[in-house]
Parts: structure tokens; sequence; C-alpha cells
């Protein structure tokens, strides 16, 4: 895991998208066909590393506790152990941190419309990957990656 | 050669043919489209590549044949396969030719080769393939419509569709046998209102997406229609392997209420078949019931756009919806009236949670 001196920078080919009610999104990897279903919090994080800021470990965790009213060392914990996650299914990257990140002031007030907190969540469906005629169960071969 | 055309989502479609039969059995099988008959149609090979693949119409040539040739002759050596579902093969052939990708079905008895940058199909079928006409149809056939219409951004979904006593769109949404057809018939039987049994039309308009039944019989298995006598009355097409073609629009009285477009989902429901003697409802979260909906939709994962497009617009439509997963047990299937009981049970407690939000239909 990377430390405040990179910031992150999510898949372009990663295609976000928002449930209505903002509990839940989804994201589509272009690349590799993959999905993922996020809850409200993997949502909120995703969101802040999309908004086109430098953000941190140390920026997210910030965000996540004040938004969330959560401790600061829980918030920290869980965000890392997302990124971890992402990093693992390549939604994410480093770069080194050019310019200091925004720096988040203690205290900030809670964002309303936001459930009450849970860990970020983002679960993994590949069942995607397979070309499905009629609703059938199929045999996909691994050339549809390749299509444009 | 002689032709059918009509319309789908208001694409042009026209299928042609030297065999009366088959575009008897086609018309047939797009009835509900008002297919209209035409003669002196040209070859639609000689079609020129669309700048985009928004313009013209789409051609599906027919041709019958005593046999197909070897696979290794119809499909290039430069394709590959992407799916095999039974006996249905999908082949891709990468745009190498100045017509642009192709993309092959081979069946056995039927083959396609489908060139969505032409927005032409030909197909080859040997009289074996007449033996069970609404298989010709309604999936050899369709396979390559349907692909044909996604080049257009005009998606197919496998779900079931039935509009409630409140104006609510419920899709019933499942793999094939998971109970989708059963459930849709149990519903009518209570009065509820089916459009659809396993498949829908999804596109997006310039004010967001739409929903609309693919018009066409219903599907009912030969249990159903021997332990559900209110079915008696039902007036019968085709039957194939262990199933019904009937008129359920017609049965239904849903065949105007089938032309709306939709643009919200209001419930998604997920049935499953069990030998339990209750039938249960639970809650499903609406991401993973989305992706599941996704899983069914037949070339989801062809072309990226596309399947980009696809998502944002099931979002669309879906986005507000409540979802569940229903296992139908010995309950509902000894006494079809128990559906419309169980899923009432779900619209009342999400009154109680908010004022339900009317479907907004067009």
């Amino acid at each position: 895991m990377k430390t405040g001196s990179n910031q992150v920078v999510t898949k372009e080919q990663a295609s976000f998208t928002e449930l209505l009610d903002h509990q839940e999104a989804i994201i589509l990897d272009l690349e590799t066909l993959h999905y993922y279903s996020l809850n409200a919090t993997a949502c909120f994080l995703w969101k802040q590393m999309r908004s086109g800021r430098r953000e941190t470990v140390e920026t997210l965790s910030a965000r996540l506790a004040s938004a969330f009213q959560i401790q600061a060392e829980q918030a920290e914990l869980d965000t890392r152990t997302f990124l971890a996650e992402l990093e693992q299914y390549e939604l994410i990257s480093w770069a080194p941190l050019e310019e200091p990140p925004e720096i988040i002031a203690a205290g900030e007030p809670p964002c309303e419309s936001l459930p009450a907190y849970q860990p970020p969540q983002l679960k993994l469906s590949s069942s995607l990957l397979h070309v499905t005629l009629s609703g059938s169960s199929t045999i996909s071969a691994g050339a549809i990656t390749a299509m444009g | 050669m002689a032709a059918i055309s009509f319309e789908i989502c208001e694409v042009p479609v026209c299928f042609t043919a030297r065999s009366p039969r088959l575009l008897t059995l086609l018309a047939d099988y797009f009835r509900y489209y008002q297919p209209r008959r035409e003669s002196g149609v040209t070859k639609s090979s000689s079609a020129p590549l669309a700048s985009n693949w928004t313009q013209g119409r789409l051609t599906v040539e027919l041709k019958t044949r005593r046999s197909l040739p070897a696979r290794e002759q119809l499909i290039p050596r430069a394709a590959e396969l992407l799916s095999q579902t039974g006996i249905v093969e999908l082949w891709h052939e990468p745009a190498a030719l100045p017509a642009g990708e192709r993309f092959y079905f081979y069946m056995g008895t039927a083959a396609y080769c489908v060139e969505p940058g032409r927005g032409c199909a030909e197909g080859l079928i040997t009289r074996q393939a007449f033996v069970s006409p609404e298989i010709l149809a309604n999936t050899y056939t369709l396979f390559a419509l349907l692909l044909l219409l996604r080049s257009r951004s005009i998606y197919h979904l496998h779900a079931a569709a039935v509009i409630s006593p409140r104006k609510e769109l419920f899709l019933l949404c499942g793999k094939q046998r998971s109970g989708k057809t059963t459930l849709a018939t149990a519903l009518g039987l209570a009065g509820w209102q089916p459009i659809s049994d396993d498949s829908l039309l999804l596109r997006g308009t310039s004010s967001g997406a739409e929903l609309s039944a693919f018009k066409k019989s219903f599907h009912l298995s030969d249990e159903l229609l021997t332990h559900w006598r209110a079915l008696a009355q039902l007036p019968c097409h085709h039957h194939y392997l262990d199933r019904t073609c009937v008129a359920g629009l017609e049965f239904f009285g849903t065949r105007r209420l089938a032309e709306t477009r939709f643009e919200q989902i209001d419930y998604l429901i997920f049935p499953q078949i069990t030998t339990h003697p209750s039938s249960q409802l639970s809650p499903l979260p609406l991401s993973e019931a989305i992706l599941k909906l996704a899983e069914q939709s037949i070339f989801f994962q062809i072309w990226r756009a596309h399947t980009e497009r696809q998502l944002k617009l099931l979002i669309q439509l879906a986005g507000a919806a409540r979802s569940y997963h229903l296992r139908a047990g010995a309950d509902l299937l000894a006494n079809p009236m128990r559906a419309a009981e169980i899923l009432e049970s779900a619209v009342e407690k999400r009154s109680a949670r908010a004022s339900p939000h009317p479907t907004t239909q067009r």
C-alpha cells in the first residue's frame, strides 16, 4: 500500500454508474468486462477519487471520517483495505504526488444524504464475461475480451 | 424474391426468401408487428457498407438447402468461437474485410452469417430445421435479428413483464426454467396484465431510456397447461419439446397494452421454482439484481460501447426499483392466485415506507 507521497489514479476504462438512491453503484471494467457492485461507503470513496482532486490514502481517510462521523483510525484502516482491494483488481494505480494535496479540515459537518456507516464493500462479478444466448448458460472464449 | 417487412422499435426490418413456407412461418411469428408482403425484392448483399450503424433497414435473406456445408466450409479460419450454447455456436470474424466484421451462427440444421456494418444477414435453412418451426423462428432466426438490432442500439432483455393492478411494471427475470412464464401466467390468471413471458427490448431516447415488450407468443410448459384448468381456453399455435406456443396477449387481453413504452421499472422479481411447501419472497440488493438482469441480456458483451450504454440504460430504468428473490413453492403451483398475494405483500411493504411513484408510460 502506498502512502501520502502517492496519489491514487482510477482506471480510465472503469465505467461508474450510481443507482438512483445513492446507496449502491456499479463499476463496469470495459477492459476486462468484470463488474463490481459497491455499497454506499465504497461509492462515496470512488466518487472522491474521481472528483478531479489529488487524493491520497490520508485525504481519502479524512474525507471518510468527516462524511460518516467515524473515528480517524477506523476510517484509515477501512480506506487502506478498500484501496488494496481496488489495486488487486487493477481498478486503481498510484502516481507520484507532485503538489501537496488539499488539507481536510477536522470537524467538517457530516454529509446528511449518506446512510449509516458500513465498511466499504466491493463485490466482483465475472459472470457477464460469458456471451449469453437466450438466457442459457454458455461456454465463452477469451476472444470476447479482445472485441471492440 | 418475396419478402415480409415490418418495423421493430421504428427500425425497418425485411426478411426475404424464395420459400413461401418460410415466409409464412415468419409472418406468423412476427404477426404482432403487422408484416407486409412484398415481391420482387433485390438481394441484400449489394447494400453498401453503412457510414454509421444507424441507417437503413435491416435485411435477413433466407435460403433453403437440403443440407448444410461442413462448418469449416462456412466459417473462415480467422473467425473465433465466442459462445456455444447447446448446438448453437457463435463465431466472430474481425473486421479485416471491406464488409466489416462478421458473425456466424452455426446450429447444425441452420446457419447464419451476420454483417452488422451492412445491416444484413444471410441464413441457410435445411429441411430438418422445419421440423421445429418455433425453434427456427424463435431461436435461430431471432438470434441473427437481435444481433442486427443491437448494432442499432436496440437491446434485448430476457425477462417477462407484467403490469400490476396499481399500474406498476414488474419484470420477472432469470435463466430458462427459472419460472418467468409460470409466474407471469399465474399473475395473469389473478387479474394482472402480462405483456411478455420472456423477451423485452430496451433502447435510449432523447429523454432517457424506454422498455417495450417484444411481442410474440407465450411459451407455456405442457405441465402448466395440464395443471391450471383455467388455461384450457388458451388458443394454441405450435408445440415443441415440452412447450406449447399460445396466444397469451389475446388470452390476457393485453395486446394493446403490449404497445406501451415504459420509462421506469418498478419491481425486479427473480423467481425460482422449488419443492418447498410454501413460497417465500426475500429482498435482493438492487445492484445485484441489475447485474443479474444484465447477465440475461443476449449479446450484452458484444461491442463495448453498447455494453456500457445498455448498462446505463438499465440503471436509468431500474435505478429506483425494488428487487426480490421469489422462491416459488408448491402453494403457488397449486393455486396461481397465490403469486399475486405474495407480490402484493411486497407492494404493501413498500407503500408503508413511502408513497409509490407511478409507472411512467408513453
